[in-house]
């Protein structure tokens, strides 16, 4: 589904990314962990197409409905309505905005692109209530402005909302469980594995073993210095978290 | 314009009897001019008292019946006169004289002028009333309205004041309310002003112990309006929350001057003013906060936050702290800016493209404020006339 | 009353150790002010013709104007007609002016080695320097040859307009014109010396420069005057010392500062002001009026004004910007301490002009006693500014209840690409900061001085090395036994 080739970039004239090579096929977890600084939400971002990162060399190609796509070349919203989907490691507060409308036009604009009705108001009002139950979220959270007043976990919880209503091919977790306590991190891990399907995808960014316990990774990729330095399976995630990033950076 | 010019022409606004109480109270006031630190940025150049020939005239059933809120009573004033057939009788109305009004902080002529004019002074009695929308209809030449405004202890109100004025009109209203121990009122308003026309309010609002002061104002539509407000918190543990839009394009000019006084201890005011600007338009917040000597434990906060969308309009923003207290907490910001990178690409990433993004931070960014309107259709009514006015604006991030 | 502030009715007055007078003959015009003393005062210092056209001028143009009375200040009007214009020591008068520092007559060199300045060969500060200022003469510049090496020029203004006059006479007045304010008026008009700097293409200043001004004799102003040009690529830092005996009566200081920075330049100002502000009585002190502006005239060019005032009755200054060139970037740091009743009405004034010009605020004002400190700042961003940027922080932290602290920023923008983003907050030293720090063994008055000196740090850091360590002593002493 996914393929990075010798992926360089960089962001303020800095290279981050020095050569990444990864390939994720559907239905697959794949874990990337590494030190701070290693470019790993870098790597999101880049995927997601944030402006502000300059792609220097290499190449991404995604593959959707049988389609070889140069992501790369697609805007951030194309991207979005071709199913990719990167939940924010600090997600953004939007005052005035309701959960609601984002939501709802989100959805309907991914429906435009793919030439599907879209939703008026009580349909989606209906569908999104049934979503909010994978994440246990409490309807007051519906018409209540983007992440304003929400707790770190709550935000959190929002950014999986996101992906049980936009329904993605491929969804980056940059951090998702970073600031979270016990129970918010069981209770986002839960949603994610109820979303995970055979056709779908899932990149997991992360620092800690910890979420590894919850959402099994079928690869784990270690970061370090922008480049992946070593891949296992989960039980590599293991060995990091007895010996450190020390042991394998060195 | 010249004091001297000044007062021949008042004479056509004010009664004889009162001719010569208003030039004594006003003998040494000045005229207001770019020299008063209130008025260096509001242009004078429109003040004028020559008898203007009107051209066009509302018919204020067919207004009425567009703006009226459900669930309130109504009183209709036309340039300064209430007009009792199209108003409840819910709310009885006293007659007052100029004395009856405290006018503080009298800066210039102007400040005196209209509770000595021949508009009308009234106190508004609500006894039976919980809910009243007001609205001034201006389509002649110089109008001036006063009225007094007691909220009883414990009594709960809600006031929506609407003002609607043709080319070239010049109003002036004085607003002065009481909020006894524990009263809360909560105070709406819109505008919708010919270009050429011109409203000055001159509010005051004084509240006693523990009463709460809410008011939500959009000017969407503005002409020149200069809103001149002063809260005095005189209670312990008073609240006051204030917030704004103005939405301002072509030559609109809209001057908040704002004057919170916290007099006494363990009171506390917050304040939120944001705004959109195009066109050669001008906004100009001019916020004061005062905290006396022995007003500890106030808590104060103030923000203006300005949007331009073009060069030519500009934005001249002055909070400013006079503290004279030391265990407070007082703070005040003033921003202008656009949407940024991040807030769009948070869209984008949810495939909605900038275009929309775009329009929808615009619409969220005026939301701030709309949705602190507690009353369902005058939030509505806010978000509908502002969705109105906003159709004709173009959203651009402004970058480089 | 909260506790903290229940400690500050002990009022102690604390030594002030400059207030000590240099007894030494001088040469001094007679009181008052006028043309006559104007061609006196250049014909002593020897003046081309050009020069005394210019006083002339401005003279002229400063008797049409009144003094401006918009600042919060409460003085008792000053008589201009009561003050000399022009002090000088005898023994450095024109006509016999020592060739060097070490000849200079021993009772100025004492005074400078007890400001700690010492002015003689062997015992100079390496690594800065130093133009001695006394009263309205400059009594000579510290190690001149390592400057002289690079080309760097750093002397008085009056050798300037001497040795230098195309130089001079190019920027004199560009950045400040004598019709700008009142006091620039008069200050063009009497000023008497002050300092020259000129940095050339590509230089890096291997010295920080440093201008220490005394005021002396009694009765008199100082009006001084500097100008500081940092040629394409150049880089300097430059540091501001003052100091004035102590005194009964109140004396006025009224200079100009001008800076220009042209492409690439950067030029760092420090000052770190202890002028007597007078007793706890208000008596005496010194009112500081002074117009200090910078000119980032230049592509890329870089000025940043830092301050510590902790000392003059009444201070009314606004050190500014003006972002012209492209990408030029200015900078405000500032502490002022006001206490007893002292009063500051002081701020910063940024005028962005040119595209992408960028400039950072940064105000922390500490009142105590019964005095009044207030923030007055402009940030004007003109139509052509695009993607003008400005960030400012005004904090102010308040000791007891007797005093005020008041922010009046101005913000005027014109340029739709702009962001401007100000915040101001107001604290008070806490009972439970203070009880933390004491907690931990430290007794009252090093907690107030720890905290006080956190809340400071952002722009103690902002000042060289040197300064930022006396600039922590200074309000260490300020602070001391006025907090509780």
């Amino acid at each position: 589904m996914l393929e990075i080739k010798d992926l360089h970039a960089s962001i303020d004239g800095k290279e981050i990314l020095k050569g990444i090579n990864l390939s994720v096929k559907p239905g697959e977890v794949h874990a990337i962990m590494g030190p701070n600084g290693s470019g790993k939400s870098t790597l999101s971002k880049i995927l997601a197409g944030h402006p502000s990162y300059e792609v220097d060399s290499g190449s991404v190609s995604y593959e959707v409905n049988f389609k070889n796509e140069d992501l790369l070349e697609l805007e951030a919203h194309e991207r979005a309505q071709k199913g990719i989907f990167l939940a924010f490691q600090y997600p953004i507060e939007l005052p005035g905005v309701s959960n609601f409308e984002f939501l709802k036009t989100s959805f309907n604009e991914i429906c435009k692109s793919q030439g599907v009705d879209e939703l008026d108001d009580e349909a989606f009002d209906k569908f999104v209530r049934e979503k909010m139950k994978i994440v246990e979220m409490r309807d007051e959270f519906l018409h209540r402005p983007v992440n304003q007043g929400f707790s770190g976990g709550e935000k959190k919880r929002n950014e999986i909302l996101q992906m049980a209503v936009l329904n993605p091919h491929l969804s980056i977790l940059d951090e998702t469980d970073s600031g979270l306590d016990i129970d918010a991190l069981r209770v986002i891990s839960e949603g994610v594995n109820k979303l995970k399907k055979s056709s779908n995808a899932i990149i997991l960014i992360t620092h800690y073993q910890r979420l590894l316990d919850y959402i099994k990774p079928d690869y784990v990729h270690v970061l370090s210095g922008g480049q992946i330095i070593r891949t296992g399976d989960s039980s590599l995630a293991k060995e990091l978290e007895d010996k450190g990033y020390d042991w394998i950076v060195s | 314009m010249k004091t001297e010019e000044f007062l021949e022409q008042i004479k056509s606004y004010i009664p004889a009897d009162q001719l010569g109480s208003f030039l004594s109270q006003s003998e040494a006031l000045p005229m207001p001019n770019r020299k008063l630190e209130s008025w260096k940025y509001f242009p004078t150049k429109f003040l004028n008292f020559e008898k203007q020939e009107q051209s066009t005239t509302l018919d204020l059933a067919k207004e009425l019946n567009r703006l009226k809120a459900p669930g309130m009573d109504v009183l209709v004033t036309r340039n300064g006169q209430v007009q009792t057939d199209l108003s409840t009788d819910k709310v009885k109305l006293k007659e007052l004289s100029a004395s009856d009004f405290q006018l503080e902080s009298m800066e210039t002529k102007l400040d005196v002028l209209s509770v000595y004019s021949e508009g009308q002074k009234l106190e508004l009695v609500m006894q039976d009333s919980k809910a009243l929308q007001i609205i001034h209809f201006i389509d002649s030449d110089k109008s001036f309205f006063n009225f007094k405004l007691n909220v009883d202890e414990a009594v709960e109100l809600e006031i929506y004041e609407n003002f609607v004025a043709v080319d070239k009109v010049q109003a002036h209203f004085v607003s002065e309310i009481e909020l006894k121990k524990e009263a809360k009122l909560k105070y709406y308003s819109q505008s919708e002003l010919s270009s050429s026309a011109q409203v000055y309010t001159h509010s005051s609002i004084g509240l006693s112990e523990a009463a709460l002061y809410k008011s939500v104002v959009s000017d969407t539509d503005p002409g020149k309006f200069r809103r001149k407000t002063k809260v005095n918190l005189n209670g312990e543990r008073a609240h006051a929350d204030m917030k704004a839009f103005y939405l301002l394009n072509e030559a609109a000019i809209v001057n908040h001057k704002i004057d919170v006084n916290h007099n006494v201890p363990n009171a506390t005011s917050e304040q939120l003013y944001k705004g959109i600007l195009d066109g050669e338009s001008k906004a100009i917040f001019d916020g004061m906060v005062y905290v006396a000597k022995q007003a500890m434990g106030t808590d104060s906060q103030q923000l203006n936050k300005s949007m331009l969308f073009a060069d030519s309009a500009e934005v001249i923003t002055r909070p400013q702290l006079e503290i004279y207290a030391d265990d407070v907490a007082c703070a005040h910001g003033a921003t202008l800016g656009g949407f940024n990178r991040d807030e769009v690409f948070y869209f984008q990433s949810r495939a909605i493209p900038e275009e929309v993004a775009l329009r929808m931070l615009a619409v969220g960014y005026a939301e701030e404020i709309f949705q602190e309107v507690e009353n369902k259709e005058i939030h509505k009514d806010f978000l509908d006339q502002f969705l109105d006015r906003f159709s004709q604006y173009k959203v651009d991030i402004h970058e480089l | 009353m909260s506790k903290v502030s229940s400690s500050t009715e002990e009022i102690v007055n604390s030594e002030y150790k400059y207030g000590f007078y240099t007894e030494i003959e001088a040469d001094e015009v007679p009181f008052g002010l006028n043309e006559d003393i104007i061609r006196l005062i250049s014909a002593k210092k020897k003046e081309p013709e050009w020069l005394l056209e210019y006083r002339l001028k401005a003279f002229a143009y400063w008797q049409k104007m009144t003094e401006p009375d918009w600042a919060e200040l409460d003085y008792p009007p000053i008589d201009l007609q009561k003050i000399k214009y022009y002090s000088a020591p005898k023994s450095v008068s024109e006509a016999d002016k020592p060739k060097s520092l070490d000849e200079l007559d021993p009772e100025l060199l004492a005074t400078f080695e007890k400001l700690g300045i010492p002015l003689m060969e062997q015992k100079r500060i390496s690594g800065v320097a130093v133009d001695a200022v006394f009263d309205s003469v400059s009594l000579g510049t510290t190690n001149k040859e390592t400057l002289d090496e690079v080309g760097v020029v750093f002397c008085s203004i009056s050798e300037a307009v001497k040795d230098h006059p195309e130089l001079v006479k190019k920027y004199l007045g560009s950045v400040v014109p004598y019709q700008d304010n009142y006091f620039a008026a008069l200050n063009a008009a009497v000023f008497t010396d002050g300092s020259f700097c000129y940095i050339p293409k590509g230089v890096t200043c291997p010295l920080d420069l440093s201008t220490y001004f005394r005021i002396n004799a009694q009765d008199s102003g100082q009006f001084e005057r500097t100008l500081l040009v940092a040629d394409e690529g150049s880089f300097v830092n430059y540091l501001e010392g003052c100091t004035a005996p102590q005194r009964d009566e109140n004396q006025l200081h009224a200079a100009v500062v001008e800076l220009i920075a042209l492409d690439d330049a950067e030029i760092n100002y420090s000052t770190v002001q202890n002028w007597y502000a007078g007793d706890e009585n208000g008596d005496g002190g010194i009112y500081n009026f002074v117009t200090k502006r910078g000119k980032c005239q230049g592509k890329n060019s870089k000025i940043s004004w830092t301050q510590v005032e902790s000392g003059s009755a009444i201070t009314w200054k606004y050190p500014s910007c003006i972002l012209q060139g492209e990408n030029s970037q200015g900078a405000f740091y500032s502490v002022a301490l006001t206490k007893d009743k002292m009063q500051a009405d002081t701020g910063t004034k940024m005028i962005h002009i040119g595209k992408n010009t960028k400039s950072t605020i940064i105000s922390k004002g500490i009142s105590a006693g019964e005095s009044k400190n207030a923030y007055r700042g402009l940030v004007k961003v003109m139509p052509s500014a695009h993607g003008a940027r400005n960030y400012s922080q005004c904090d102010s932290m308040l000791v007891g209840d007797k005093c005020a602290a008041n922010t009046y920023p101005y913000i005027e923008v014109k340029n739709k690409t702009a962001t401007v983003e100000h915040e101001a907050s107001t604290s008070r030293i806490s009972e439970d900061q203070l009880f933390y720090l004491q907690s931990r063994g430290v007794d009252p008055e090093t907690s107030i001085s720890m905290i006080v000196n956190g809340f400071c740090k952002e722009v103690f850091k902002k000042l060289p090395l040197e300064f930022s360590v006396e600039a922590v002593k200074l309000i260490e002493m300020k602070l001391e036994n006025s907090v509780g």
